[in-house]
């Protein structure tokens, strides 16, 4: 997994790239929670990138969701693909989730 | 039946997706990964008392099961004996955010993601067989 973040009208993007595992996916969420601290307000995820994930990415996924409400803050997730998307829609997570199917669609619902 | 044998560590989900990407069609691979990363996590986090040394292995084959052909996937762990299918708790899925506890949804994916699934207890091992369907002879996604 690489995780890459940029910046677009004061909304932090984070580019998750490969796979969102059992093995890595406490990179994932030492990524988040540091923006989080730095008081970032407006974050997406795009997941343009993002081949594969698992159950424990989802718990990733759904903790960093929690600390993003809990902190008045907001968030959306864009660019599913094919196997993401299945996963997500298994687990319910289309239905509490701000999700996107495009990164310009999602940076418009935040701004 | 092609096999694979190791040691209960986190660290050999690698090793097996390597396995599968060489015995499945390709098609198939995200969603046999997927469901041999669930299984074996809670095998390597509860089989086995933390003080001991475990394995667990995998295997690949195919069946011709009532007419209709499968590629079968089977994990096998010598720890305590477990029936995920029965076991593991079914999460609500329709919970919000907030109301959602962290985790529990490994063994719903399982479920959800292919034809059949089977448990047995057999000569001390939990045996996990799980039935995909041939995919069509179209595009892999």
């Amino acid at each position: 997994m690489q995780i890459i973040d940029s910046e677009k009208n004061g909304i932090t993007i984070l580019n998750v790239s490969g796979r969102m595992d059992a093995t890595n996916v406490n990179e994932f969420d030492t990524a988040c929670h540091a923006k989080l601290e730095n008081d970032v307000s407006r974050m997406v995820i795009d997941l343009k990138d993002l081949e594969y994930i698992s159950s424990a990415g989802l718990r990733g996924i759904l903790s960093l969701e929690k600390s993003v409400r809990a902190g008045k803050k907001k968030i959306a997730y864009c660019a599913m693909q094919p196997m993401v998307a299945d996963v997500f829609k298994i687990s319910g997570f289309n239905s509490i989730l701000a999700i996107y199917s495009s990164l310009d669609e999602a940076l418009a619902a935040l701004s | 039946m092609k096999r694979l044998k190791m040691p209960a560590q986190t660290e050999q989900l690698q090793i097996v997706n390597a396995f599968i990407e060489s015995n499945v069609s390709s098609a198939l691979v995200p969603t046999m990964e997927l469901v041999a990363e669930e299984l074996l996590v809670n095998v390597f986090n509860y089989a086995y008392p933390s003080d001991k040394e475990g394995e667990a292995e995998v295997g690949i084959w195919e069946v011709d099961f009532d007419g209709q052909r499968f590629f079968c996937f089977r994990v096998k762990d010598w720890g305590t004996p477990f029936n995920p299918f029965r076991e593991a708790p079914v999460p609500d899925i329709m919970m919000s955010v907030e109301e959602r506890p962290i985790g529990g949804l490994g063994i719903h994916l399982v479920r959800s993601m292919v034809a059949h699934y089977c448990y047995s207890h057999v000569d001390g091992a939990n045996i996990v067989d799980l039935y995909f369907s041939f995919p069509e002879k179209k595009e892999s996604r």
